[in-house]
């Protein structure tokens, strides 16, 4: 499974109330909000709400997400964009 | 996927190995968010949010620190219309806030590290009041009709 196709499995567990689809998701993602929030240099006290809102605003929004590739990727993450950078000059 | 998706995403990977052994995303942060799943209902319509005096101003990160006294907010779903403005700090804080159509309602307040939620009455112009925590995210439910079986839930805010 590619890793789009994977998420889409288990964005639509995580909508039918699987746990462990939604754990999954939250292990992927939160990585990279963390080192987001980290990465503005708020306070790690700051960053937690800031992770726990983002996890529940990906629960109420579930339902909406369109192309669930897209919380795994990170294109539109400022912080990496020097990935995309990379990526391009290859 | 072509090829350039391919390395881009073993690229993030390997991003997200490094992260992690620098700077862990803390058990607790995940267990929070894992059990986000359980204020998943099924039952309550999204009120959007339109305006939160929150945003206006510049970026959060420059925000935290100078401390507003007063936050307004705006959200909608269909015909109605909820205001909520958040007076005082701390343990002091409490919501002013206002149903458009004015009505009598039912509004529970919900808070993302409990698992009480509070419960408070509209008046009949739509006015109603509420104690806040001091910490964390909450949204606030309406019910949309006297009986209770349909809601209009806001999106999380982060006190």
């Amino acid at each position: 499974l590619s890793g789009g196709a994977e998420l889409e499995k288990l964005v639509r567990g995580a909508r039918a109330g699987d746990e462990s689809a939604w754990g999954a998701i939250v292990d992927r993602s939160q990585a990279l909000v963390w080192a987001t929030t980290r990465a503005h240099r708020l306070p790690r006290a700051s960053a937690a709400d800031v992770a726990q809102t983002t996890g529940l605003q990906l629960v109420e929004n579930l339902d909406r997400i369109k192309d669930p590739g897209i919380v795994a990727r990170t294109r539109r993450s400022p912080e990496l964009a020097w990935i995309n950078s990379v990526k391009e000059d290859e | 996927m072509n090829q350039h998706d391919r390395k881009h995403e073993q690229l993030v990977d390997e991003l997200r190995e490094l992260f992690l052994k620098v700077d862990p995303v803390p058990p607790l942060v995940t267990q929070a968010a894992k059990a986000a799943l359980d204020w998943r209902r099924l039952d309550a319509e999204l009120a959007e949010l339109l305006a939160d005096s929150a945003l206006d101003a510049e970026s959060p990160a420059l925000r935290r620190g100078a401390r507003a006294t007063l936050r307004s907010m705006s959200f909608s779903a269909g015909r109605l219309t909820i205001d909520v403005e958040i007076h005082g700090e701390g343990a002091d804080r409490i919501a002013l806030g206002q149903l458009s159509p004015p009505r009598r309602a039912t509004i529970e307040l919900q808070s993302a590290d409990q698992v009480e939620s509070t419960t408070v009455e509209s008046d009949n112009l739509g006015r109603f009041r509420t104690k806040l925590p001091a910490t964390g995210s909450i949204r606030l439910r309406v019910a949309s009709d006297p009986a209770g079986a349909n809601w209009v839930e806001t999106s999380w805010i982060p006190l």
